[in-house]
């Protein structure tokens, strides 16, 4: 269970202080599939890093399984628990080679080389980039950066894993590949996934969604429940499905359809 | 215009001479190259090229890769010999107004011919391991200088790290120079002012952006537990067989040999 207890977060010296997160209390429950959406400078990354400690809260706490993240004896074991996958793929692949690189976590937390060998393989097998194991990660598309970075958090066996924007550089085919391998994860591994981004459409996928806003939680519900009240999130800077969209126009021109479509499947199953 | 860089132009090929322990083939260099410096005459140079010419046959690696790396280096030697040719001492052959000193001319010539042979012998290295096998063998080689304070941890994750970037960094290079050229940035005028200047759009915009990198690989290293090289272990280690030491400790003999010929008093 990841814990936020009236935490705020400041940038910067007592002059020019920017007030990022404000007295924000959230709990997630082991193995949930939470949306994060908010506009730019919402404070979505700001709170992705609470959660491993890269950040430690101005106010208020932060724990993961009951463990505070400012508690310097644990905050190798919570990097360990909270896996975390960062916008650009190009940026946080560390090696030349793409087994090198997802070994560096494993190889950090001074697994026995055997140990190692074997997290690489299955964390590669579970991203389908095994045969892909030898290459130079320059060579590869942006999903398969991606792909890899998630291999190389897998490989630490965390509980959590957190994506920061993971899609927002990646063109449709890469966007669709993470976001299967994300679902798969979840639903087939039991990992808990924070998937912070500002695509509605991503977060509508997700079991439950939090609209950030100004640094404060704005919504927090099921999607049909956020995407309900599309004016609301307008108004917060959010946009909301395009085939919400399309099910509203259509209401209002008077044809009689369910409130709670919000995929292109949802419309084709509501209509055919 | 093109920035590819050409570092560790790994030739792959399966042979002895890359089947071996990297940590070997760096050690085998130091020592080929000491060997090499006590060399003295002309037949001692000509069985060392002899030795270049076998470890060639051995690693199935063309010997004009090798010997392409001299080429940067011709400039330098033509030099180095001009200098022996007229600084050195008596007999002088006159030509004119110039005289040519004979001693000099076997100096220049010794010391040219032997830069090419470490120059040609030390590419083998390289054309026979690939960068992540040298890293590591710099690292093991190190580690037991760490208790001087060698950072062997952090020289090895530099390395690593600088391989990482540097195709994605040149391609950066090559984009931004492309962006600032068809603004009219003038990379190619024959005036050295206007081209160095030329450079500043692209450098700016490089360091910004190299900046911005490092940043946020330091944030996903530390997402990852990563806390320097304490604790640390890897997945792949180095291991030196039989075979290795054998051929460590020959090819000592045969080097050490090599050093004593050379100093014999031959040509
Ligand atoms: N390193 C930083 N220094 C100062 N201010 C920052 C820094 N990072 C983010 N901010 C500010 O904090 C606010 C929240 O940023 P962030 O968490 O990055 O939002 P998001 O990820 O939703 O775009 C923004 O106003 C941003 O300008
Ligand atoms: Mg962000």
């Amino acid at each position: 269970m990841i814990e936020f207890k009236n935490v705020s977060f400041d940038y910067g010296d007592d002059e020019n202080k920017i007030n990022a997160l404000k007295d924000i209390s959230l709990t997630i429950e082991d193995g949930e599939f939470v949306a994060i959406l908010g506009h730019n400078g919402s404070g979505k990354s700001t709170l992705a890093r609470l959660i491993n400690g890269l950040l430690a809260p101005s106010r208020g706490e932060v724990s993961v399984d009951g463990i505070s993240t400012v508690d310097s004896s644990a905050v190798w074991r919570i990097r360990q628990q909270v896996g975390m996958v960062f916008q650009n793929p190009d940026n946080q692949i560390i090696a030349s080679r793409v087994e090198e690189d997802v070994a560096f976590g494993p190889e950090n937390l001074g697994c026995e080389p055997a140990e190692i060998r074997a997290r690489v393989d299955e964390a590669l097998a579970v991203v389908g980039m095994r045969e892909l194991a030898h290459f130079d990660p320059h060579l590869l598309s942006g999903g398969q950066k991606q792909r890899v970075a998630i291999a190389g958090a897998l490989a630490m066996k965390p509980k959590y894993l957190v994506f920061d924007e993971a899609t927002s550089m990646l063109d449709p085919k890469g966007r669709e590949e993470i976001v299967a391998t994300t679902r798969r994860l979840n639903s087939d591994y039991g990992i808990t996934v924070i998937f912070i981004t500002h695509i509605p459409e991503e977060a509508a996928l997700a079991g439950r969604v939090v609209v950030l806003s100004g640094g404060t939680i704005a919504m927090d519900g099921t999607p049909q429940a956020v995407f309900a009240d599309v004016d609301a999130l307008a108004d917060l800077g959010v946009g909301v499905p395009k085939a919400r969209l399309l099910a509203r126009g259509l209401e209002q021109a008077g044809i009689d359809i369910p409130d709670s479509i919000l995929t292109v499947d949802d419309l084709v199953a509501a209509l055919c | 215009m093109r920035f590819g860089l050409t570092i560790g132009e790994y030739y792959p090929v399966d042979s002895p001479v890359h089947a071996l322990d990297p940590r070997v083939k760096i050690l085998l260099v130091l020592v080929f190259t000491i060997a090499v410096f006590a060399v003295v005459n002309f037949s001692g140079l000509t069985a060392a090229a002899a030795l270049i010419v076998g470890v060639a046959l051995v690693s199935r690696v063309p010997i004009r890769l090798a010997v392409k790396g001299v080429r940067p280096l011709l400039y330098l030697l033509a030099l180095t010999f001009i200098i022996h040719l007229f600084t050195g001492a008596k007999p002088w052959i006159e030509l004119g107004p110039l005289h040519i000193s004979v001693p000099g001319a076997r100096s220049g010539a010794l010391v040219g011919i032997r830069l090419v042979i470490l120059v040609v012998g030390a590419a083998f290295l390289t054309l026979t391991s690939t960068p992540i096998e040298l890293t590591d063998a710099i690292e093991s080689l190190l580690a037991p200088l760490k208790k001087v304070r060698v950072p062997a941890h952090e020289i090895a994750m530099m390395m690593t790290i600088a391989l990482r970037f540097i195709p994605t960094l040149a391609a950066e290079t090559d984009k931004i120079v492309k962006a600032q050229a068809s603004r009219g940035a003038r990379f190619e005028s024959s005036n050295p002012v206007t081209r160095a200047r030329s450079f500043i759009p692209v450098l700016v915009p490089l360091f910004l952006s190299v900046f911005r990198r490092a940043d946020e690989l330091a944030e996903a290293m530390e997402a990852r537990a990563y806390r320097g090289g304490e604790g640390r272990t890897r997945m792949r280690r180095l291991e030196m067989k039989g075979r290795d030491v054998l051929t460590l400790i020959s090819a000592t003999a045969v080097f050490a040999g090599l050093a004593w010929f050379g100093r014999l008093p031959l040509v």
